[in-house]
């Protein structure tokens, strides 16, 4: 999935397009035979899409996104009667929800809702209820962490224990970490808030510590931080290929990803590539950061025929044969409880028996303020 | 008469219309949204000029440019440097295989940038061509073309070559070669030859090459995206940044206008600096 | 000539390109204060001749001096030539003044000196109140003198001129043909004036050097060439003239036309075997035209049109076995009018005659 995102991303600046657009675009209104979804594009089985066309006579139109400030703002712009179907990780549904751009799902018409690992039951997996209200607003799909991958030979597996091993002039010049700035500062946020202390006290929102919400003071250090890191990192990767080599290569020894990499390195090795020790820490004892992708139901969807059609093709994506299959050609880590149909190989590539850690896992979300982030992130480039 | 009304109207409304959509439409969507601030994802419709407070006080954005200059500056006049004696040879020794020597060099266009940039990557990687190969003879790798602004500078040199050649491969093939025998009957050396009368003739052309280089070098996001590494962040990708990932749109529509700006001022400098006469234009092609 | 008392020397010089042989041993030499023509068709090698003394090109054999030294592998820049070039070639990003200064500045010369200079050749050439446009702004013949001026300020060991009037109209071209030989006489320096033009040779030159196929056909004094030609090729180069086939008589005496029923004594300097084939080149103003009446000699022939060119007359004759000849005669208040039956002939003294297929033998 975010092989996909990362490279796209890169390439098209998307969000530029859409916001230049804005004044000139006009909704186009739904055809009521066709089901639309704003989503990401490596999550699109053309097989089991035509399936679902022809077995529900409906027309699927899908559009694609590179990012959650990309998705969340062709959302606004087209209002929720431009989409039906609409996919976001981490707090981002909780934001659409606020905002009156999504409706209130209904598990009970999702029967594969069932098969959901305990972590991400209904009653459970709070990220998708509305505070306020206590209401579901979407169901899981994938997820994952952004944790480090990292050599054993090279780095000692206590060492990634903790954050500092990304930090550590030890592994001066081998060490990347990926363009996003949300995540960068995000993980340099826990390093910071750990050492400053500063989780317990008062924060800023007045909520519990979310390493996305941070004072302006918590800020600073993190720029400090960042800068003092750029001398040590090889590069910023931009794609999962790039990290793949540098990693294979032995030019980088540990390197923040999505585990992705991490299991394109075992495939490989499988295969038949030189064996290295390559290992994945998913959370550090400052914490971690984790996703949840998700399928939502906008608010422009009435109950009735529409919404019986989305929810038929969310149970479709969640139903275990397709969910493994998109693990597989996503390279992500499943939602629904896969291991009755999967080997031991797999249960440890997916990571299916630790999907209790996502639970501590700190949660994306949207910067508390995108401008700060922004400077911040600025600064540290021009440093 | 009526016909030739309409005719006369399609030429002029046609391009005059396109011109208006692709170019003077977005140019001015994007003037007005860098008089707007954004605020969590959101955009504050209310004028104001902070984002050019912002590019021209915050040190960031200045370092960024500053690089980008240097950087477009060093690129062009390098290529201009290389670009000349690759021209001038495939015109005077090309003979009949100047045109596939000129083909050549279109070749790599053939290929998207993302893919020659990807491809040089790989070259200039850890694993590549270069560092590879090192490793490989047991000794370091060099540091210097990874992921740093060299890294860039070369990349924009392969990218941006082919053009820059063919730019003045194309000025050199329409000189008159014989005003050169002119001037060495008239008693000029070589040397002479070149400043006096090769070069001021060739200059428009050589403009030309410069600022197809250093325009999109300027304004360049991808190369140091890819290649760049952590010190490598210029102009042109902090904008796409500011578009694609933080958000911060009304920002970035100022770093465009600040870079349409420069760019234009740039080339209103080298297009009326430069007395076209004294470069042999006379508008009516060649005499 | 001997080698110490001529100017410049062109000695056997040859240049191929591949199998081919752009010029052929071709010898010349010039002295100061000459106005020579070179004098050839297009493709020559006359060109190539011009490219060689100036150094623009380098012979495969043979040397060229300069005033006794050898400059045959000196640069252009080096050998102190001016040149004057048929597309004038005037530097478009420069104005007059900095056109006429270039060669000056070249020399690396005192400012006060190039403009001195400059004064005096726009002064000679007539362009003071042109100097500060460019070439694209003036006119054929003023960018004609600006290239002149160009060639000359720099006080050249010789000025080169490749058909520096070929792309001038023809009242402008008459008109520069007299300026340049006054130049010349002037200034008292070797003009090589290359040309495919035998009028503008004729009418400008002291000598003529005529080539043919990279060699040297003739050379001599202008009115040499023109009244003697040694090769059938400079009798039908250089002038204008008619052609006829004729046969030597038993008597070797006489010649007989092959067309047409007409003979003549061959003049007493030509010796032919009887019975051998030869060409008759008659020039057009030699022809003797008298009536049919008179009962003289001559081809039979009728006047087909009559053309008036200044204080000639031409007249377009028709012989009766369907050839067509030109013959020009002063102008006379009562021509001889067109569809009249005339007689054409010649004297002898005035007509080359050589032997058949002798320009083919040459080669």
């Amino acid at each position: 999935m975010f092989e996909t995102k990362l490279t796209r991303r890169s390439i098209l600046v998307a969000g530029a397009a859409t916001a230049l657009a804005a004044p000139f675009v006009r909704p186009s209104w739904a055809a009521p035979d066709t089901v639309r979804a704003l989503m990401w594009e490596a999550y699109l089985l053309p097989d089991q899409i035509t399936a679902f066309e022809e077995s529900n006579k409906v027309k699927f139109v899908p559009s694609f996104f590179d990012g959650n400030s990309e998705a969340y703002n062709k959302l606004r712009v087209g209002g929720s009667k431009e989409f039906d179907l609409v996919q976001a990780d981490g707090f981002w549904p909780q934001l659409y929800f606020r905002e009156g751009l999504l409706r209130e799902v209904d598990y009970s018409k999702v029967p594969n809702s069932s098969g959901y690992l305990p972590e991400f039951g209904a009653e459970v997996f709070k990220v998708l209820s509305d505070p306020q209200s206590g209401k579901k607003i979407g169901f899981p799909f994938c997820w994952g962490a952004y944790g480090i991958t990292y050599d054993a030979g090279k780095v000692q597996p206590e060492r990634t224990e903790t954050l500092e091993c990304m930090f550590s002039s030890d592994y001066s010049g081998m060490l990347s970490t990926s363009a996003r700035f949300e995540e960068n500062i995000a993980l340099a946020a826990l390093l910071v808030t750990e050492r400053l202390g500063s989780r317990d006290k008062p924060r800023p929102d007045g909520k519990p510590f979310n390493p996305y919400v941070l004072s302006d003071e918590e800020l600073a250090e993190v720029e400090k931080l960042l800068i003092q890191q750029k001398s040590l990192l090889l590069t910023r990767y931009q794609d999962n290929p790039t990290l793949f080599q540098l990693l294979q290569s032995g030019a980088v020894v540990a390197a923040t990803e999505f585990a992705q990499v991490f299991r394109q390195l075992l495939t490989a090795e499988a295969q038949g590539a030189a064996p290295v020790d390559f290992r994945h820490a998913l959370k550090m004892k400052e914490g971690g950061l984790g996703w949840v992708d998700t399928w939502l139901v906008t608010s422009g969807v009435q109950d009735g025929k529409k919404f019986d059609l989305c929810n038929s093709f969310i149970d479709l994506m969640i139903s275990p044969t397709v969910m493994k299959k998109i693990g597989e050609v996503a390279g992500c880590s499943t939602t629904v409880d896969l291991r009755s149909i999967s080997n031991e190989t797999e249960r440890k590539l997916f990571l299916m028996d630790r999907s209790n850690e996502i639970a501590d896992l700190f949660m994306f979300d949207q910067p508390s303020s995108p401008e700060k982030w922004e400077r911040v992130w600025s600064n540290v480039q021009a440093a | 008469m009526q016909d030739a009304n309409l005719q006369r109207r399609l030429i002029l409304d046609i391009p005059t219309g396109f011109l208006l959509l692709f170019f003077v439409m977005p140019l001015a969507a994007l003037v007005t949204l860098s008089f707007w601030q954004t605020e969590n994802y959101k955009i504050v419709h209310e004028w104001t000029l902070m984002n050019y407070g912002t590019l021209a006080t915050e040190r960031a954005y200045i370092t960024f440019f500053l690089r980008s200059l240097v950087m477009a500056i060093g690129v062009s006049v390098t290529l201009v440097a290389l670009s000349w004696p690759i021209a001038y040879f495939i015109v005077r020794y090309g003979g009949r295989y100047r045109i596939i020597f000129s083909l050549l060099l279109v070749i790599p266009f053939l290929s998207g940038e993302v893919l020659r940039l990807i491809a040089l990557q790989g070259m200039l990687g850890p694993a590549g061509l270069v560092n590879g190969a090192l490793i490989r003879m047991g000794a370091a790798p060099l540091r210097m073309i990874m992921y740093s602004n060299a890294a860039s500078f070369i990349a924009f040199i392969y990218l941006y070559l082919p053009l820059v050649v063919t730019t003045i491969y194309l000025s050199l093939i329409n000189f008159d070669f014989r005003l050169a025998h002119a001037a060495s009957a008239c008693g000029a050396n070589r040397f002479r030859i070149f400043t006096e009368v090769v070069w001021p003739l060739n200059l428009s052309g050589t403009i030309v090459g410069f600022m197809l280089a250093f325009i999109p070098t300027l304004s360049a996001s991808l190369v140091p995206r890819f290649l760049g590494g952590p010190n490598g962040t210029l102009y042109g990708m902090s904008m796409a940044q500011q578009f694609g990932e933080s958000g911060t749109w009304a920002l970035g529509a100022a770093m465009g206008v600040v870079l349409f700006l420069f760019s234009a001022i740039a080339l209103a400098i080298l297009s009326y600096g430069v007395d076209l006469r004294r470069t042999g234009f006379t508008g009516l092609g060649r005499q | 000539m001997s080698n110490t008392s001529s100017y410049i020397r062109i000695d056997k010089v040859s240049r191929r390109y591949g199998a081919f042989k752009a010029l052929d041993d071709v010898s010349l030499d010039i002295s100061k204060e000459e106005f020579i023509a070179i004098l050839g068709p297009s493709g020559s090698g006359k060109s190539t001749l011009l490219r060689l003394i100036a150094g623009l090109d380098r012979p495969t054999e043979g040397r060229i001096h300069f005033e006794g030294k050898d400059v045959t592998e000196l640069a252009p820049h080096k050998r102190g030539i001016g040149m004057v070039f048929q597309e004038f070639l005037l530097f478009p990003h420069r104005t007059v003044r900095e056109n006429l200064a270039f060669p000056l500045r070249m020399r690396n010369e005192a400012k006060a000196e190039i403009e001195e200079r400059v004064e005096w050749v726009a002064g000679i050439l007539s362009l003071s109140t042109m100097l500060d446009r460019y070439p694209s702004q003036l006119s054929g013949g003023q960018q004609q003198r600006v290239a002149l001026g160009r060639g000359l300020v720099a006080r050249p060991t010789l000025l080169l001129l490749d058909e520096p009037l070929a792309n001038l109209d023809r009242e402008l071209r008459q008109e520069m043909e007299i300026e340049i030989r006054r130049y010349q006489k002037q200034l008292g320096i070797p003009f090589i004036y290359v040309t495919h033009n035998q009028e503008e040779a004729l009418s400008m030159s002291d000598r003529i050097a005529v080539i043919n196929n990279g060699r040297l056909e003739a050379l001599g004094e202008r009115q040499a060439i023109y009244d003697h030609p040694q090769t059938p090729f400079v009798a039908r180069f250089v002038g204008k003239s008619s052609k006829f086939q004729g046969v030597v008589q038993p008597d070797g005496a006489t010649v007989r036309l092959a067309r047409h029923d007409y003979e003549f004594a061959l003049p007493p300097d030509k010796k032919f075997n009887p019975g051998d084939a030869v060409e008759i080149f008659v020039k057009n103003e030699r022809f003797d035209i008298s009536s049919k009446q008179d009962g003289g000699v001559g081809i039979p022939s009728t006047v087909v049109d009559v053309v008036l060119r200044g204080p000639f007359l031409e007249y377009v004759l028709e012989t009766d076995r369907g050839d067509t000849v030109i013959a020009v005669k002063p102008k006379r208040n009562d021509p001889i009018p067109i569809r009249e039956r005339v007689l054409l002939s010649w004297n002898p003294a005035d007509c080359h005659i050589f032997k058949d297929g002798a320009d083919d033998a040459r080669r």
